[in-house]
């Protein structure tokens, strides 16, 4: 089996992918940046007099670039397999076009959030504010995007890897047994926040007295840990037969 | 050029169920195959294994003498049409449709698919969650058809057609198949419709197979006769009786089996017209039983 084949289809199945995925993932990136952006911080800055540090609205954006990742990859498979599949391409090369898709929208909404930050940052510093935040991260202002990208990067791939995971199963056994196991589905996902330690997770942590991992272990910890999802997700993806069309 | 060997081959679904029951077949590449059975006897199983949509667990197919799961090199040039629904992907367009054909398969003919879009009238930026039935099968045949796989499956891919888009899809098929040979296996239950287009037919009843043949060769395993009514029956007495039709004193009866050089002669003696047997006739006689 040639490698150069697989790359290629590997990249046209990653392309169409891409493709279905764009529009819906564009109009998130523009509610998501209206109602944070603009409400939000019209909101905050009309509400306080300045000159002190404030809370970052901003912040509260990851939810929204969290979930709305982990829904995109549950269709993955759902939804492009069988058309990968019945377009003659492998589950090998639809498995590397999915670890693409999940690296791709990580690094999308890493750039919102970090562009996000910057902006919030911007605007503080206009109204003589520093934004503040609530739950841990790795990086203390919100300029510091060169360490923003990487910590949003691999959260949110980790919560797109374990959409994939989930839909995979849903699409392979039908509802039963994936919605008994879903926490087992969710463990990959929350073995990534315990380590990165960052936002929600952060808190959680905090509440419980465990100490965070210094900042590099931790994401090379957590890098590894997606990196086994994802092939453990690839080699999944492999023994998934095609279902019967509906009637 | 597509050949396909199929060794043993035995599926089990849950729940008791054997949807293929140690099926054994040879088909040499550059025909075209009807593949027929009665709802639930294999075909789609059948045809979604040698398309990889699904891993042999029991036995082997051989696709030009390689296993096809997991191999690029020949899922590439293998296209099964499922009732159209595989091919598109809901909130795509017709338009968008073709464009992922066009990237997956390497012998895509955008002309061809054009023109094909143009006979069944289906509007090329519509959505495919606002096409009618037929026109999703429509959609289905163009992507089967333009693709241009050495080995193209389409199983019942014209539900919903209308007949004169029906009757457009078999002409396009055998004028496209003879300027561009391939391997081609119908799966149908419009037999007598379909039949004319088959070089083989393949029947397959309850996972087994029933029948290999050529199609003429299968059709001369029966005969219609028709006469006279007394001579009519004389001449089929002792013979298995698939049908048989009254008007008048004219009787048009169609039986089953080889009918001999002396008893056509006999036939013709008495006034009796002997024609091949309706491959759907056929079709019923070898495939019937419990009701699907």
């Amino acid at each position: 089996m040639s490698s150069s084949l697989t790359y290629r289809r590997a990249r046209a199945s990653f392309q169409d992918l891409a493709k279905g995925l764009s529009v819906s993932v564009l109009w998130f990136v523009v509610i998501v940046a209206v109602i944070f952006l603009v409400i939000g911080m019209l909101v905050q800055l009309t509400t306080n007099g300045g000159g002190e540090a404030s809370e970052s609205i901003w912040e509260n954006s990851a939810y929204a670039t969290r979930y709305f990742p982990l829904s995109m990859g549950i269709v993955i498979t759902a939804a492009y397999l069988p058309v990968a599949i019945a377009s003659g391409v492998t589950r090998r090369s639809f498995g590397w076009a999915g670890t693409a898709t999940v690296i791709a929208l990580a690094g999308v909404m890493a750039l919102l959030e970090a562009g996000g930050y910057l902006i919030e940052y911007g605007l503080y510093r206009l109204a003589d504010e520093v934004p503040t935040f609530t739950t841990p991260h790795l990086f203390t202002e919100g300029y510091q995007f060169w360490i923003i990208v990487p910590e949003v990067w691999i959260v949110v791939a980790a919560n797109v890897a374990a959409g994939w995971l989930i839909g995979s199963a849903y699409y392979k056994w039908s509802w039963f047994w994936p919605t008994i196991c879903l926490p087992l589905l969710l463990l990959p996902m929350l073995a990534v926040e315990a380590v990165m330690s960052v936002g929600w997770a952060g808190a959680v942590m905090e509440n419980l007295d465990i100490e965070r991992l210094p900042d590099g272990v931790a994401v090379l910890v957590a890098l590894g840990l997606l990196a086994l999802t994802l092939a453990g997700i690839q080699r999944f993806v492999r023994t998934i037969d095609l279902r019967p069309q509906k009637a | 050029m597509s050949g396909i060997e199929i060794q043993n081959l035995t599926v089990r679904y849950p729940g008791d169920v054997t949807a293929i029951d140690d099926l054994t077949l040879k088909l040499e590449g550059g025909k075209i195959y009807g593949l027929l059975g009665r709802n639930g006897s294999g075909k789609t199983t059948l045809m979604s294994l040698i398309a990889a949509y699904r891993r042999v667990t029991e036995g082997t197919i051989l696709v030009d003498g390689q296993e096809p799961f997991e191999n690029e090199e020949l899922t590439q040039h293998i296209c099964l049409v499922r009732d159209s629904g595989d091919v598109v992907v809901d909130g795509d367009s017709v338009k968008g449709t073709l464009r992922r054909a066009r990237r997956f398969r390497p012998y895509w003919d955008e002309e061809f698919a054009q023109r094909l879009l143009d006979t069944f009238q289906l509007p090329s930026k519509r959505g495919v969650a606002k096409l009618s039935r037929g026109q999703k099968s429509a959609l289905g045949i163009t992507v089967g058809l333009a693709s241009r796989a050495p080995l193209t499956m389409l199983d019942e891919a014209y539900l919903g057609m209308d007949a004169p888009s029906r009757y457009a899809f078999y002409d396009i098929l055998l004028e496209d198949y003879i300027e561009n040979p391939r391997t081609i296996i119908l799966s149908t239950h419009l037999i007598e419709e379909v039949g004319r287009l088959f070089e083989q037919v393949v029947i397959i009843d309850r996972g087994r197979l029933v029948v290999h043949d050529d199609t003429d060769s299968l059709r001369m395993r029966g005969a219609a006769v028709v006469g006279p009514a007394v001579a009519v029956d004389d001449f089929t007495t002792g013979m298995t009786i698939l049908g048989e039709q009254r008007l008048g004193g004219t009787k048009s009866v169609t039986v089953y089996g080889e009918i001999d050089p002396d008893a056509r002669a006999v036939a013709a003696d008495w006034g009796l017209e002997l024609s091949p047997v309706a491959l759907q006739d056929l079709f019923v006689h070898l495939t019937k039983g419990d009701p699907a």
